[in-house]
């Protein structure tokens, strides 16, 4: 994938929590192709704050289907300066840079398929399973969807109104249950359980949840250590790990903070383009691309969204983090290489 | 294979009498399709399994602790003894009866007694139960087994829009409903005698006469025979107050009658207004055959089912009855129940099947068409090359 952004008019803004706003886009004929996305996959919003580029990863909340807009749903994290500007500071009309939905953490529905999808999101996260959802209840009839949705209070709940309207027009295909951490008493609102998703939960959960159809896959969309948590807690219930999928969002991640490194010579293969540069002790291959005057394509700088992916030709590279890759490609040469640092003195990429 | 004409019998007498046919549907039809296991209902728990013979594989259903069913070949994986037998609950491993070897619930080799001195160098990882394939459709449960089975939706999806409107998941079982019968006759003469709409308003004159069956509307759908025939006159009129049971609900008004599919291969359903079973056939020798049936009822009080057999009980007086007159203990021709009727016939076909006299006659144009179809999708299978 090239690196190509585009400037994306604002044309809606909808409050959604009082922390979280849904942002949507006006996409001009000519670029519909070129903007079409998969369920679950995410958009790269970059601002220059201060004369400097970044980039943040943004899932698309809605389906790809009929005249959906492509929209984004943010909620504000105050050490987050893209989300915070996109809360307060977009308005309708604005122009965003944005470049094109990317990402593997899709839901592909299978028409002539029967399937059980259970889906375990916390906050913010809920932007990829609603998409996934609505995807799943509109192409694959014979489904059926079992939503875990964890977050702090009832008011933080997003989608709240959509869900229940949801599960009003497929009742016998869509069930929600709310789980919150800190329940507020005044509050009106009875969630299915109050706490966390342990491995005693999910066992309840999933014994309460039982499956029909027997192709069953687990979606996990939480922040930070929500993940890990869940699928730990599948994992104890005997859930097939090949049967699990997870994305992370915001949040703390725990990641090393440093790794061993080496000043390296790099050859690139950059789009056919042969380069050669010098990568310095502690400094990401991504970082060095970029000081060399390049355009690579990247996004969360995280080691998430995996837009930064090149293929490794020869040499090593330690990685911090990779959640945006499987282990089979990582044993394929997949590097993220905002994540990755010379172990070798002499390295070749590719970035195709 | 064969040179009947249209309007002919399209399978030889052999098919129903030899060990060799026998022998090619097990291996080409009832080892390669998709085979009822039992019902949903019958394993709720973790840990809790059924085992089923499916053409020449035994295979067994357990559910995990994440409550989903696997499925595998019930062959140990040391000299192929059977795991288990039945049905039950195991705790959290199987233990082969032989020499002990124990796998656990997702089939992975666990324990080998001596291993260290009887099998140096084994690799455990390599010696897992084989798997199979398991899902649910219309509240049972199919076994295929094969682990990358083709999706049973694939398999049924297109006969699905032929079926009765309700989900037969909701409903419950009822032990009245349950029977089994053990007919000496080929599987395919119960089929046939199951799908032949010719004989409805002949043999069950007086059994089967709530349902117009001038009004049937049936065809084959790939491999699967679609049946459907409304409700009498009489009985439609007012089908609230006089069904013999409670209503399923769900049914339009139009639609009121009896979806009697057959599977393939040999399993019936019998889905009507008010009542719905499965009629399972399982072939055991070129000349005979186990039928199993097991019924589900709408899930209402048992208030409701007296209520309504009360209600209704003089109207069925007077339109059911005994094709001939005579007791039941001499003639089942006068028992009044439809399956003793059709047991009879297939048992007699069959015996006639043995006679060096015995010939194929002319098979009727639409009423026996089903049989015919039926004969020609078995004919495909047995034929398939691999
Ligand atoms: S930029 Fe997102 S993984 Fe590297
Ligand atoms: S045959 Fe099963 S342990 Fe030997
Ligand atoms: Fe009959």
């Amino acid at each position: 994938m090239r690196n190509i952004v585009y400037s994306l008019r604002v044309s809606e803004i909808i409050t959604e929590t009082k922390h979280a706003k849904t942002i949507r886009f006006d996409v001009p004929a000519e670029l519909k192709e070129e903007f079409f996305w998969k369920p679950g996959q995410h958009i790269t919003i970059e601002l220059d704050v201060n004369g400097e580029r970044v980039r943040r990863p943004f899932t698309i909340s809605a389906t790809p289907s009929h005249g959906n807009a492509l929209q984004i749903t943010v909620k504000s994290n105050p050490d987050g300066i893209v989300s915070k500007f996109l809360c307060t500071k977009v308005k309708v009309g604005h122009q965003l840079n944005v470049m094109p939905p990317f990402g593997g953490f899709t839901l592909e529905p299978l028409k002539d398929r029967q399937r059980t999808l259970y889906f375990f999101a916390g906050g913010s996260g809920i932007t990829p399973a609603v998409a996934m959802i609505e995807a799943a209840l509109e192409r694959e009839p014979r489904s059926k969807l079992f939503l875990l949705y964890a977050n702090r209070t009832a008011d933080d709940i997003i989608f709240k109104e959509q869900l229940e309207l949801l599960a009003e027009r497929f009742p016998s295909q869509l069930e929600v249950r709310h789980i919150l951490s800190k329940p507020s008493l005044w509050s009106m609102f009875s969630p299915w359980k109050s706490g966390r998703i342990t491995k005693d939960v999910a066992l309840e959960y999933l014994s309460e949840c039982r499956p029909v159809a027997q192709d069953t896959q687990y979606f996990i969309c939480g922040p930070g250590t929500m993940n890990a948590d869940v699928r730990e807690a599948l994992r104890n219930c005997d859930v097939p790990t090949d049967r699990i999928h997870a994305e992370s969002f915001g949040g703390n991640l725990d990641m090393p903070k440093d790794v061993a490194s080496v000043p390296a010579l790099l050859k690139l293969d950059y789009y056919g383009e042969a380069i050669e540069l010098e990568v310095a002790k502690g400094q990401s291959i991504m970082n060095a691309v970029r000081a060399a005057g390049l355009e690579p394509p990247y996004s969360c700088q995280s080691g998430i969204c995996g837009t930064c992916r090149a293929q490794i030709k020869s040499g090593a590279v330690n990685m911090k983090a990779r959640m945006a890759l499987e282990d089979s490609e990582v044993a394929k040469g997949a590097i993220l290489t905002c994540q990755s640092y010379a172990k070798t003195a002499e390295l070749s990429i590719s970035f195709k | 294979m064969s040179t009947h004409s249209n309007g002919m019998p399209v399978l030889p007498k052999e098919a129903y009498t030899s060990q060799e046919w026998f022998d090619r549907e097990q291996a080409e039809i009832f080892s390669k399709t998709w085979s009822l296991a039992g019902f949903q209902e019958d394993i709720t728990e973790p840990g809790q399994y059924i085992s089923v013979q499916a053409g020449l594989n035994n295979i067994f259903i357990v559910m995990g602790r994440d409550h989903r069913l696997r499925a595998f070949h019930n062959i140990c994986r040391h000299r192929g003894t059977q795991l288990l037998r039945a049905e039950g609950k195991t705790q959290k491993a199987i233990t082969c009866p032989y020499h002990d070897w124990t796998y656990d619930l997702k089939g992975n080799l666990i324990s080998v007694p001596e291993q260290e001195k009887e099998f140096p160098g084994i690799d455990l990882s390599c010696n897992g139960l084989k798997k199979a394939s398991v899902d649910i459709w219309r509240g049972m449960l199919w076994v295929h087994p094969d682990e990358n089975a083709p999706s049973i939706i694939n398999w049924f999806g297109e006969v699905e829009p032929y079926l009765a409107p309700y989900d037969p998941a909701g409903l419950i079982e009822t032990e009245e409903g349950y029977s089994k019968h053990e007919i000496k006759a080929n599987w395919k003469i119960i089929v046939e005698n199951y799908i032949d709409g010719y004989h409805l308003s002949h043999l069950h004159s007086h059994t089967l006469n709530m349902y117009d069956h001038s009004k049937i509307e049936c065809e084959f759908i790939g491999p699967h025979f679609a049946f459907w025939e409304p409700l009498a006159d009489f009985y439609a009129a007012e089908v609230e107050k006089v069904t013999p049971m409670p209503l399923i609900p769900g049914i339009p008004k139009d639609k009121m009658g009896a979806w009697v599919p057959m599977l393939f291969p040999g399993i019936g359903l019998g889905e009507s207004e008010n009542s719905w079973s499965t009629f399972h056939i399982t072939p055991i020798a070129p000349d005979r055959s186990m039928v199993e049936i097991r019924t589900r009822v709408a899930n209402e009080s048992t208030w409701a089912f007296t209520k309504a057999a009360m209600a209704s009980a003089s109207l069925w007086d007077k339109h059911l009855g005994a094709k001939f007159n005579a007791g039941p203990k001499v003639d089942p021709m006068s028992s009044g129940d439809f399956m003793q009727e059709d047991i009879y016939a297939c048992e007699q076909q069959q015996k006639s099947l043995q006679s060096p006299f015995f010939e194929h006659g002319p098979s009727s144009k639409h009423g026996e068409k089903p049989v015919r179809d039926h004969q020609r999708v078995v004919a495909e299978w047995v034929e398939r090359k691999p």
